[in-house]
């Protein structure tokens, strides 16, 4: 097991590969690189549920999380079961305004992970943001085809982590996965955790993950 | 889409939450309320024969009144919304989540009108946590955590250097008096208050109000790993750390507490810290930011995992049981304080510690030590 004060940077590692496919989702192949992943900033014209506004705040925040570590573009690793990829992502360097409104650090990070996380459920499963789901906290999103329903939309939980350990990015999603359970076991859900330093997405349903976490 | 209503309701949310963002508590408030009543109209015009999304709106409703801490309004609503046949069980259960807070914000506003102190409320939440109860070694943990953490603060915005050992001076114990509070639903809360000591002429005395609203400035800062917003609430280096450490005796480990809410007498629900398992990290690396180590190079760092067994900080050194094994006597430094250590005795611990380099006779230095998860 990696110390605790060991530090990896960049892509994962053979042993951080291993690591993370016995935990949660298998990665049987190498990644294959595909399509880049659409501009955050523009996600709302094709998410209904990702207001305007909103939308350019939070690619803001993910775009000032990636400039701490990369510079753009990098290409992000995305995983589910059984697959993994590599995509292209690109962001424009955050303004001062930018960087001055989200001095704070959690909320970029679980904001700026909400943009990827939508831009990837949009590349990888063909869903687009179709309502969000005010909590008590703040808000999650349902998640469709274009034009579905919400009667058969699926929740989607989405977290975010500047982590530099793939160790804990998958932790994270253990607890999402957990959490997800907990609250909506009869409703269809995703979980995807962000990892903005590893340059990772991990994208899950907690169904499929039934007997793991 | 369900309906047009729904989707303006979302944008003023939208708008609520950038508000919010902004700091701009009142604007955020006044948009989740708009938001509420356009929710409402738009779960009306839904039928019967679309339960998934009058769930979804429904839940939705109730939290925008929550957030717009309308709470008579969202006490009301949720019953009713209980009470409809029609709402799937899945968001039954969200919504009487919701209840259960609302309650405690009336039961906490209703407080406030009889003690307009400075003080820091903290909920307990999740895990093996129930309605106004918690186990006494949870809650015990978490008054003197808290306990330790203000008292810290306080003698830092009196101006003491860093107390290296022994408890506070008698006069920051004085300022004190911890209060458990009234049972309420889903949660055990306690409070603890700040006195206003008479002080002899000439003397200082801390502003009550600026303690509580520091403490949550640090809380936030740590948890947050936001270096520049901890060194502007906490100039002083050696405090900065020795408080990040006693913020991570807090934040909850594995699933025994899901949620730790800090607030100060004046903090709605929306500006409230809350600390939840996943910032350890955060705070793991904010402390590892604070602490400079010196370079060894011919030292290796090690962990352990056991049971924190003894400890002798005038002597420079704890003694660590693993699971298996002899116990290991770690040496420490001065940066390690018996109210950072002290509530970690008989529990178990990690330790990370370093060996060889300028590690006496052969025994490991700490270099951290943290309670463990679950």
């Amino acid at each position: 097991m990696r110390k605790p004060s060991q530090v990896v940077t960049g892509t994962a590692t053979a042993r951080d590969r291993a690591t993370g496919s016995a935990l949660v989702v298998p990665s049987t192949s190498m990644p294959t690189r595909k399509s880049p992943l659409p501009a955050l900033g523009s996600l709302h014209l094709r998410h209904p549920g990702f207001y305007e506004p909103l939308c350019r705040a939070y690619a803001d925040a993910a775009a000032i999380c990636l400039s701490e570590s990369h510079t753009s573009p990098i290409e992000i690793e995305i995983r589910r079961e059984g697959s993994s990829c590599l995509r292209e992502l690109a962001w424009a360097e955050p303004l001062p305004d930018a960087l001055a409104s989200w001095g704070n650090s959690h909320e970029a990070t679980e904001q700026g992970a909400c943009s990827v996380g939508l831009a990837t459920v949009e590349t990888e499963l063909g869903m687009v943001a179709l309502s969000r789901a005010e909590t008590r906290t703040g808000a999650d999103f349902y998640v469709g085809p274009p034009g579905q329903s919400l009667e058969r939309a699926h929740r989607l939980e989405i977290s975010g982590t500047k982590t530099g350990r793939l160790r804990d990015l998958y932790s994270r999603l253990r607890q999402k996965i957990r959490q997800t359970r907990r609250g909506l076991s009869r409703q269809p859900a995703l979980a995807c955790v962000v990892g903005f330093r590893v340059r990772m997405v991990v994208l899950t349903s907690p169904e499929m993950e039934a007997g793991d976490a | 889409m369900p309906n047009p209503e729904h989707q303006q309701a979302q944008e003023l949310a939208a708008s609520a939450e950038l508000a919010k963002a902004r700091g701009d508590s009142e604007a955020a408030h006044s948009l989740y309320a708009r938001a509420a009543d356009l929710e409402l109209e738009g779960f009306r015009q839904l039928s019967q024969n679309e339960p998934r999304s009058r769930g979804i709106l429904a839940v939705s409703y109730a939290a925008l009144l929550f957030k717009a801490r309308l709470y008579d309004r969202a006490e009301v609503a949720i019953c009713g919304l209980l009470a409809d046949p029609g709402i799937p069980p899945e968001f039954r259960d969200e919504l009487r989540d919701l209840l259960q807070v609302t309650w405690e914000e009336r039961l906490l506003e209703s407080a406030r009108l009889r003690d307009s102190g400075a003080e820091i409320t903290v909920a307990l939440r999740g895990g093996t946590i129930g309605a106004g109860t918690a186990p006494a070694e949870v809650a015990a943990h978490y008054l003197n955590g808290f306990n330790l953490l203000f008292s810290r603060i306080a003698e830092h915005e009196m101006g003491h250097p860093l107390r290296r050992q022994g408890p506070p001076p008698p006069a920051v114990q004085k300022l004190f008096q911890a209060r458990a509070t009234q049972a309420s639903a889903g949660s055990y809360r306690f409070s603890l208050k700040l006195l206003e000591p008479v002080l002899e002429e000439g003397s200082r005395g801390p502003d009550a109000h600026r303690v509580s609203r520091l403490t949550l400035e640090v809380l936030r800062a740590v948890a947050h790993n936001d270096q520049a917003a901890l060194t502007d609430a906490v100039p002083a280096g050696s405090y900065r750390l020795a408080l990040a450490r006693l913020i991570r005796n807090i934040v909850p480990a594995g699933d025994a507490l899901a949620e730790v809410e800090i607030r100060t007498e004046s903090d709605g629900p929306l500006e409230a810290v809350r600390l939840v398992p996943e910032d350890r990290l955060t705070v793991n690396e904010a402390i590892r930011a604070l602490r400079s180590l010196p370079e060894q190079a011919e030292a290796r760092e090690e962990t352990i995992a056991g049971t924190l067994r003894a400890v002798h900080l005038d002597q420079h050194w704890i003694r660590i049981v693993p699971e298996e094994g002899p116990p290991v006597e770690v040496i420490t430094t001065p940066e390690d304080l018996d109210d950072v250590i002290g509530p970690l005795v008989n529990r178990k611990i990690v330790a990370r510690m370093s060996r060889g380099g300028r590690s006496e006779r052969g025994r490991p230095q700490l270099l951290d030590l943290e309670l463990l998860e679950d």
